[in-house]
């Protein structure tokens, strides 16, 4: 082993945990770019369908004089959903705060495979790029992110192949999900520091290890699936062919998977706010254990309720109200969860610092999201919600509002570790404002379209008598997402200027006693000079016996008592 | 190293997949030279609209097409039932650009909401379907347009005279009457000297036809709706037909079942228009909360 | 401006709007609990100089969330699971029941892209008899009937989306799906399809035409008669060596019949119900 690597094998092709996760945060961020730009065109469409979109139509849309035809919509919302699930929120959750974040907060030096953390990413890149190709091909991928058959197995249906191009894409971030999925629990299962218990992991890694446990089990579903999509469209087998096999079973199969994915989406979001609000209202965790089980019990039951997407496909009686009620249960362990944050709160010192107000944030909007699930429980109110843009909005508030809150939260509140440098305060808070107060009147605006019946995916919804009356609703809500567009353009100046011009950031800015603070940052190629050796709970903050005997409201997990 | 094969890979990935393209010349249609490349975007645009029904050799037999009634036009024919064309000849751009953006009631062809150059570009796509001396690509057959003569009938009271006139030139002169229903009583064919049909005089018969293979059923105005003919809402929930495109169909007839009666004179074609017309608007209704499709742009000619 | 659901002109759709309502009061409460908690800490304890100091783990602590989350489950869940349970097996899973009641109307409907392929059973009251009459993305049924549709597709998924009937079903191919409403006011209301079904899904739209009794039955009459003589017509045209020769090319009957009902796969009806 040379004594200094390569300027490539430090930088590019890393298997240091820190420069992974800082790659798959930077291809995520692009991708969210990506996605959020064909929302902004696609959401132009509803607000003034058939019209020239400005500025990017001429370049998008040349054939039809800059406007957005039915061909190019069903491309847009497809390419949307799948680029925002698959290949922006996944690598960045996931793949950034995963990888970054995991071996420092359990006091370990690396990952346990970094090999295998190296290839994941580039898989994971050139899944990527073969998603970039197939929206960039004549015939973009068409069929929605939801990819059914037999829409999706016939050229005559959804023609061209940028389809394949997205399904072979979908495959292989599966398969770069499953590498990260082996490795997270790995690390966390073996790679722990001396004294670091189960019960004294952060909940951020209890987040992330129950997302990397759903990821292990449900992600080979639907790698499976759209591998055999692909064969059913390119080879002409027929798994998913009406007369000898069945479509239903890629519904099956596809929410399997689905389902599960929004909790894999959104575990990683639930232990960092955990623990953001316990830092910064200077107060323990509330019940610590009891959000660990809440969380255990989401993942065991959110493999049993995807049925409640397959409602209206003549579900057998006794199997819709099964999964009807299994679906209802989640909002137990939910509320254990919920009212936990609300409890560590209550009495306790908030220190409204950017993490803080982001997380704060995300409380709302997944507060939002949650309650409006409760409509899309019951099967007789699922019958006429099903398939609206209230189901969109409830599951943006969710899978967009609350994950993306909760990374920005995550990034503002690791920023000094990663980069050794503080964002920008008011610049930050302007963020936050924009970035809340316009998702709310997004997503709200979706669902007040929706509860009055508008379906989604329709190129021209106002050729419906039902949903005329909705059109200045629709232009509101484009109006809404274009300025939560906007903001966002303040992150960016934000994420790229403190960069270079950002202060210096303290030792631990935030005094959160987790062990990444109780070294240098950004941290050493090994990350620990030495291998600390753990003696406190996660949460220890304002008690007094510590603010008698060290003058401060908090003690390091690697601090030892005096 | 590395990265610079990765990023060639990507480069080529992102362009290097593109179709190769199927009209490399101009094609002469219908008497006019068309460029490669409209025909090239009009085969794209039929791709993503057309060929589900249409089907890929523009049979009229796409994969959506079985079991439809009536069945997909087979452009290899050259036979628009709606295009304004009399018996022997070829439709105007015009015509064929308007069945698009209209659609034919009643039927799967949609209005189709398409930009100004997808549509031209279409147009003379399908056109490519005709075999070599055939249709489009025939030597004889001319293009012709429907010139629609100006409504002689302007005011209520006229126009009220000429649905009169028109009820027995329907019955008696055009014999409309002997496919179509007859809305007239006995006595009334027997004042105007016509033959009321022996078999069923009050529904219409079905026919079966050669040139769109198919049973045909000639619309009961009072109860059917007409494949061509546009509709707008009116005053008092009134669906209102356009006299225009009532007075094409009337004109120059169907291209095989049903003949046109242009040459019979315009004030005739106009009267049993308005007859017509009047049949249609009148048909019963419960109170309409919608109207039955896109306004139509202009009556005016 | 007024946030409200398409207005209600079936016999059953204030189920649905029962259930949407008790969810709203749930919701509201929940909201304004989270929010006056939260509103609490958020202003009152930025002043707090120091934290209390608690894990949250005795016994009465722990009660609390347990507490909300078990008045959540069975106060709110439990009334939703059960309230939507008995709607379905009251009334709306009760599609293969309402076949034998006095005066109920059958369709048979076929989904293609993009078109909803009505079928009638014509003056007898039997499908696949010569009188069968076909309308296409127009459904006429008459008011205050029980109308029991069997659904299926020709080739992708489709979703029979009636909001005014509160009706939703997918409509697969390869399956006959049974389900029923019954109008109760005349007017036109909007079909639509609710699961995407390729580039025209937005324009997979149809209407639902409610007339007097009435005006159904001489509508009906009238195309009834019109069916069976067309299919006279086609048998006559077939018989007939002219210019009906069955040439068949690529599969396909060179002249087809002049409607050949296309089920899809297999016509046996699977399931009952508008929805499981």
């Amino acid at each position: 082993m040379s004594s200094r690597p390569s300027w490539i094998r430090r930088y590019i092709f890393s298997t240091d945990h820190k420069i992974v996760g800082l790659q798959f945060l930077w291809a995520g961020l692009i991708f969210l770019l990506v996605g959020g730009l064909l929302a902004m065109v696609m959401r132009w469409q509803w607000a003034h369908p058939g019209e020239p979109v400005p500025w990017v139509g001429e370049l998008l849309f040349s054939e039809s004089n800059g406007a957005v035809t039915p061909a190019s919509y069903t491309g847009l919302f497809t390419s949307h959903g799948l680029m925002m699930v698959f290949f922006a929120v996944t690598p960045i959750l996931i793949g950034a705060f995963g990888n970054y974040v995991i071996p420092l907060l359990i006091g370990a030096r690396d990952m346990a495979f970094p090999r295998l953390n190296m290839l994941s990413f580039w898989v994971t890149l050139g899944a990527q790029c073969l998603a970039l190709a197939s929206i960039l091909m004549p015939e973009a991928p068409s069929s929605g992110w939801t990819m059914y058959a037999p829409l999706t197995s016939h050229y005559d249906s959804v023609p061209g192949h940028g389809q394949e191009l997205m399904m072979l894409a979908i495959f292989l971030v599966g398969v770069a999900g499953i590498m990260g999925a082996v490795n997270y629990i790995t690390t966390v299962l073996t790679h722990r520091a001396k004294g670091m218990n189960m019960m004294r992991m952060p909940l951020s890694v209890w987040g992330l290890f129950l997302t990397a446990i759903l990821n292990a089990l449900f992600i080979p579903v639907l790698a499976i699936a759209a591998l055999l999509l692909l064969l059913d469209r390119v080879y002409g087998t027929h798994f998913f062919e009406p007369a000898v096999g069945d479509p239903i079973l890629y519904q099956h199969l596809f929410w399997l998977f689905g389902h599960p994915e929004v909790y894999i989406l959104i575990l990683p979001v639930w232990g960092i706010l955990s623990d953001l609000f316990s830092y910064f209202s200077r107060k323990p965790a509330y019940w610590y254990r009891g959000s660990v089980y809440a969380m255990m019990a989401i993942c065991g039951l959110s493999g049993l309720v995807y049925g409640h997407h397959l409602y209206q496909t003549g579900l057998g009686p006794m199997l819709g109200t099964a999964f009807e009620a299994l679906t209802l249960a989640i909002s137990g362990p939910a509320v254990v969860l919920f009212v936990n944050w609300l409890c560590t709160l209550w009495r306790g010192a908030i220190r409204y610092e950017l993490p803080m107000l982001f997380a704060l944030g995300t409380l709302v909007v997944f507060a939002g999201g949650g309650l409006t699930g409760l409509y899309l429980g019951p099967i007789t109110a699922d019958i006429y919600m099903h398939d609206t843009l209230w189901v969109v909005g409830h599951f943006h508030l969710i899978m967009s509002a609350a994950t993306l809150m909760g990374s920005f939260a995550a990034i503002y509140y690791w920023y000094p570790k990663m980069f050794g440098r503080m964002m920008h305060e008011r610049a930050g808070q302007l963020h936050f404002a924009g970035t809340l107060v316009f998702a709310i009147l997004t997503f709200g605006g979706m669902l007040v379209a929706g509860y009055e019946g508008q379906g989604r995916r329709l190129f021209d919804p106002f050729q419906y008598e039902f949903i005329v009356h909705l059109k200045s609703v629709n232009q509101y809500t484009t109006y809404a997402a274009f300025g939560m567009g906007l903001f966002q353009i303040i992150f960016a100046i934000n994420f790229i200027g403190s960069l270079f011009w950002g202060t210096r950031a303290a030792e631990n800015p935030w005094g959160a006693p987790s062990l990444e603070w109780s070294t240098s940052s950004p941290p050493p190629t090994e990350n620990f000079s030495e291998e600390p050796i753990v003696c406190n709970g996660p949460h220890e903050l304002g008690n007094p016996a510590v603010r008698e005997a060290l003058g401060k409201d908090w003690i390091g997990q690697s601090e030892v008592m005096p | 190293m590395k990265c610079l094969l990765g990023g060639a890979a990507v480069l080529v990935l992102v362009f290097g997949c593109s179709e190769k393209p199927v009209f490399t010349e101009p094609q002469v249609l219908g008497g006019v030279t068309v460029q490669a490349d409209v025909l090239e975007q009009g085969r794209r645009v039929y791709q993503r609209y057309c060929l589900t029904c249409h089907g890929a050799k523009g049979d009229g037999r796409g994969v959506s097409a079985f079991g439809q009634w009536p069945p997909p036009r087979d452009f290899r024919k050259a036979k628009f039932k709606f295009a304004g064309v009399q018996d022997r000849g070829l439709p105007s751009d015009e015509e064929l650009e308007r069945i698009i953006t209209n659609g034919l009631k009643g039927t799967y062809m949609r209005p189709w909401i398409l930009q100004q150059r997808e549509l031209k570009s279409v147009v003379q796509y399908i056109k490519t379907f005709s075999p070599d001396g055939k249709g489009f690509r025939s030597k004889r057959l001319k293009v012709k347009s429907p010139v629609i003569a100006p409504d002689p009938y302007e005011t209520s009271e006229e126009i009220a005279a000429a649905r009169v006139e028109g009820e027995e030139l329907y019955h008696a002169m055009f014999q409309c009457s002997s496919c179509h229903p007859a809305y007239a009583t006995p006595q009334q064919f027997a004042a105007w000297d016509a033959l009321m049909r022996p078999s069923e005089p009050l529904a219409p018969v079905p026919k079966w036809s050669e040139n769109y293979r198919t049973v045909l059923l000639p619309p009961d105005f009072q109860r059917h709706q007409m494949r061509a003919v546009r509709t707008r809402k009116g005053p008092g929930g009134v669906i209102e037909h356009n006299s225009l495109d009532i007075y094409r169909a009337i004109a120059f007839g169907l291209q095989g079942p049903m003949p046109g009666f242009e040459d019979l004179g315009a004030d005739k074609v106009w009267a049993v228009t308005h007859y017509v017309k009047g049949l249609a608007d009148g048909r019963t209704l419960t109170p309409a909360q919608k109207p039955e499709d896109v306004p139509a742009p202009s009556d005016s000619p | 401006m007024s946030i409200s659901l398409p207005s209600d002109v079936s016999s059953e759709g204030w189920r649905i709007d029962h259930i949407l309502h008790v969810t709203h009061w749930a919701v509201v409460l929940l909201s304004i609990i989270t929010l006056v908690w939260l509103g609490i800490s958020l202003v009152r304890d930025r002043k707090h100089r120091d934290a209390t100091f608690t894990h949250g783990t005795s016994r009465r602590e722990k009660a609390i969330p347990l507490a909300l989350a078990a008045f959540v489950f069975f106060c709110v869940d439990g009334y939703l699971l059960v309230r939507s349970h008995s709607d379905l097996s009251a009334s709306i899973l009760r599609a293969n029941d309402m076949l034998g009641k006095e005066g109920v109307v059958r369709v048979q409907i076929g989904a293609r892209q993009w078109a909803w392929d009505i079928r009638y059973p014509g003056a007898d009251d039997h499908f696949d008899t010569s009188d069968d009459f076909y309308t296409v993305s127009e459904l006429v049924v008459p008011v205050g009937r029980p109308v029991v549709f069997e659904l299926g597709s020709s080739d992708v998924i489709h979703s029979l989306y009636l909001p005014n009937f509160r009706i939703k079903q997918d409509a697969i191919p390869g399956r006959v799906l049974r389900g029923w409403f019954q109008a109760e006011k005349l007017g036109r209301f909007d079909i639509a399809c609710a699961q995407h079904c390729g580039v025209h899904h937005y324009q997979m739209g149809g209407t639902v035409r409610v007339v007097s009794e009435d005006e159904f039955a001489a509508w009906r009459a009238a195309m009834s008669r019109d069916g069976a003589r067309m299919h006279a017509e086609d048998a006559r045209a077939q018989a007939a060596e002219s210019g009906y020769q069955l040439v068949v090319e690529d599969g396909w009957p060179e002249a087809a019949p002049s409607r050949a009902w296309a089920w899809p796969w297999g016509r046996s009806v699977q399931s009952a119900g508008g929805a499981p």
